[in-house]
């Protein structure tokens, strides 16, 4: 799931001071499971800022409420009947449902609380591990389940490059070699001959906002021709 | 015993015999209601008891242990309103005593899924309506 | 009779006792297996960040009264500070449990005559007083049970028993103490509730007395009580 880790204290502060009266809103998906910015992460913070912001003489209020989930306009409508109550929100959630957010509700500022990290894995309780950049063009299955994009560090999509220093990566003698990784992988599982298999540059492509649609959702968006056999297709 | 309704016990049981921990944990659960707040969706569904995480564990798997996996359609229906649509898996339970109560949840779900209950994410009930009038 | 109670029925029920939580300890690492020691391989900077929040923890220390914001900040991201009421009164509650039997006259005569052990025990007058606050706090959790909406929700008979077994040795010895009824009738009964409620600790909802040590103690996971080693078996 996606990874987060809450913003400096000092930071967060200085987002809101000049506010009055503020609602920090919670997600209770991935940013929840890695104890970033659920319930009570909000309680937490909204403690911390209260004290901060007393301590400070400064009349600035922050209240919290945790939704579902932010990356979800229906689930975010149930704060549209607390939100304009506030002069400025501020989101736990990643970097998706903080935008999210503020196109619900595009005259009140929104600010995010979360540093969104990466899509990874939980290592151990509050250790995460990234294992995904979300490139667009999964290339796993030919890399033996080794991540060339996030496991090395020029990202390189075919074959290791010339800094490779026996077996650990030009940039820090503790980083393992992906591309070693991937071979010693293929050798274990005999499919060293897919090591050979060219792939294609990425050309950018993740460079840009990716919007995508799922299978079997297709037809949904399609233009109307096929009528019949669109709807066929959704009985399920 | 006999595939009821679509329901098989059989493979419930041989589930529910998978994770031997849960069985301590309902047994051990003093129903003490202190998760109650830990959980954001009784927060904010006005505290309303069914949203209470040992609530959604007890009345799923609980169930599913008492009656040894014999149980029926309808029931299923049931736990699956309480295990898809009450919970979200934020894992972020509170227990005093130091039970998993997500992991239930999950396990409750996953035995759902077994025999074919599940919460399907793209229904929408005026969707569902268009579906069977064109059907 | 009453050496009957004292003498081979309190064996009978100590053996039970010990068998049973020995059942339940094996038990508990039969479902439990060990858990390796996270990696090493964290970041550099960990030390130094934490030693940067823990200088000044969100708040300014200026005077004693900032140190009591900041200790109060701490408390209310544990269940202490978050359930203030109910956390307070089953501490004074599972402490008196534990405690009451011990410092008590009678009983502290009766393991000195068997095992020839000593302990402190507080006046009469303070152990009655003491019991009486005990048998308060049962009917709070009694009266809780059935008024509170969340609790009832989720109670079954098996919870009543066990509420009942570990009042009843608590009432019957504070009716003992003040002679109600026929003292001799009273008194066995206390010893009869007393043994039982030894025997019932690992066979009802009282076992979550070694489980919850246990449990929250060598279970790792986010609600710890420190490192924890091991984990739940997911496939037996």
């Amino acid at each position: 799931m996606v990874k987060g880790k809450r913003k400096p204290f000092q930071e967060i502060k200085d987002l809101l001071k000049n506010h009055r009266k503020v609602l920090n809103v919670g997600c209770g998906g991935c940013v929840s499971v890695c104890y970033a910015g659920g319930q009570k992460e909000v309680q937490t913070l909204n403690d911390q800022l209260n004290a901060s912001f007393k301590q400070d003489d400064a009349p600035v209020r922050v209240e919290g409420y945790t939704v579902e989930r932010q990356c979800n306009m229906d689930l975010i409508a149930e704060l549209d009947r607390i939100a304009h109550n506030y002069d400025a929100l501020m989101s736990m959630a990643c970097g998706a449902g903080c935008q999210y957010l503020a196109e619900r509700f595009p005259d009140i500022p929104v600010y995010p609380a979360i540093n969104t990290m990466f899509i990874g894995v939980d290592k151990e309780i509050g250790i995460f591990e990234e294992r995904c950049r979300a490139c667009g063009n999964c290339v796993l299955g030919v890399t033996g389940g080794i991540c060339p994009v996030t496991r090395c560090a020029k990202g390189l999509f075919n074959g290791p490059c010339g800094g490779t220093n026996l077996t650990s990566c030009e940039v820090n003698k503790d980083i393992p070699c992906a591309w070693l990784d991937i071979y010693e992988r293929l050798k274990e599982i005999g499919q060293l001959d897919k090591i050979l298999q060219f792939k294609e540059p990425m050309e950018w492509r993740n460079t840009t906002r990716g919007v995508f649609i799922q299978e079997g959702f297709e037809e949904r968006f399609e233009p109307k021709e096929k009528k019949m056999m669109g709807i066929i297709s959704r009985v399920h | 015993m006999a595939v009821v309704n679509g329901v098989d016990p059989d493979e419930i049981r041989k589930l529910l015999d998978q994770k031997k921990h849960m069985e301590v944990f309902l047994s051990v659960c003093v129903s003490c209601g202190m998760c109650a707040d830990s959980c954001f969706l009784y927060v904010n569904h006005n505290k309303d008891p069914s949203y209470m995480p040992s609530y959604k564990a007890v009345h799923s798997l609980g169930k599913m242990y008492r009656k040894k996996g014999k149980v029926t359609r309808e029931e299923l229906e049931e736990m699956k309103e309480l295990v898809y649509k009450k919970c979200v898996l934020c894992t972020r339970c509170y227990c005093p005593v130091g039970i998993s109560i997500p992991g239930m949840i999950a396990w409750a779900r996953n035995i759902c899924r077994s025999q074919g209950v599940f919460r399907e994410y793209d229904e929408r009930d005026s969707e569902n309506i268009e579906m069977k009038q064109h059907v | 009779m009453y050496d009957f109670l004292i003498g081979p029925m309190l064996a009978l029920s100590l053996v039970v006792f010990i068998a049973g939580i020995a059942y339940r300890v094996y038990q508990f690492f039969s479902i439990t297996e060990a858990r390796p020691k996270p990696e090493a391989n964290l970041p550099k900077d960990l030390a130094r960040t934490v030693a940067a929040r823990e200088k000044d923890e969100y708040l300014r220390i200026d005077s004693a009264a900032d140190i009591l914001l900041k200790w109060k900040l701490r408390l209310k991201r544990t269940i202490l500070g978050r359930a203030p009421v109910m956390s307070s009164v089953t501490i004074v509650f599972h402490t008196m449990l534990f405690l009451l039997p011990v410092v008590t006259v009678g009983h502290s005569i009766l393991l000195d005559n068997y095992f020839g052990i000593s302990l402190p025990t507080l006046s009469e007058t303070t152990v009655d007083t003491l019991t009486l606050v005990f048998i308060i706090v049962i009917f709070f959790f009694l009266f809780r049970r059935i008024f509170v909406a969340k609790v009832r929700s989720v109670s079954t008979w098996r919870d009543y028993l066990a509420l009942f077994v570990t009042g009843a040795p608590f009432v019957t010895g504070y009716m003992a103490f003040h002679h109600w009824f026929d003292y001799k009738t009273v008194l066995y009964i206390h010893i009869i509730c007393g043994e039982l409620m030894l025997i019932a600790i690992p066979f009802t909802k009282l076992v979550h007395m070694p489980f919850f040590i246990l449990s929250r103690f060598l279970i790792r996971y986010e609600l710890g009580f420190g490192k924890g080693s091991r984990k739940w078996v997911e496939n037996t």
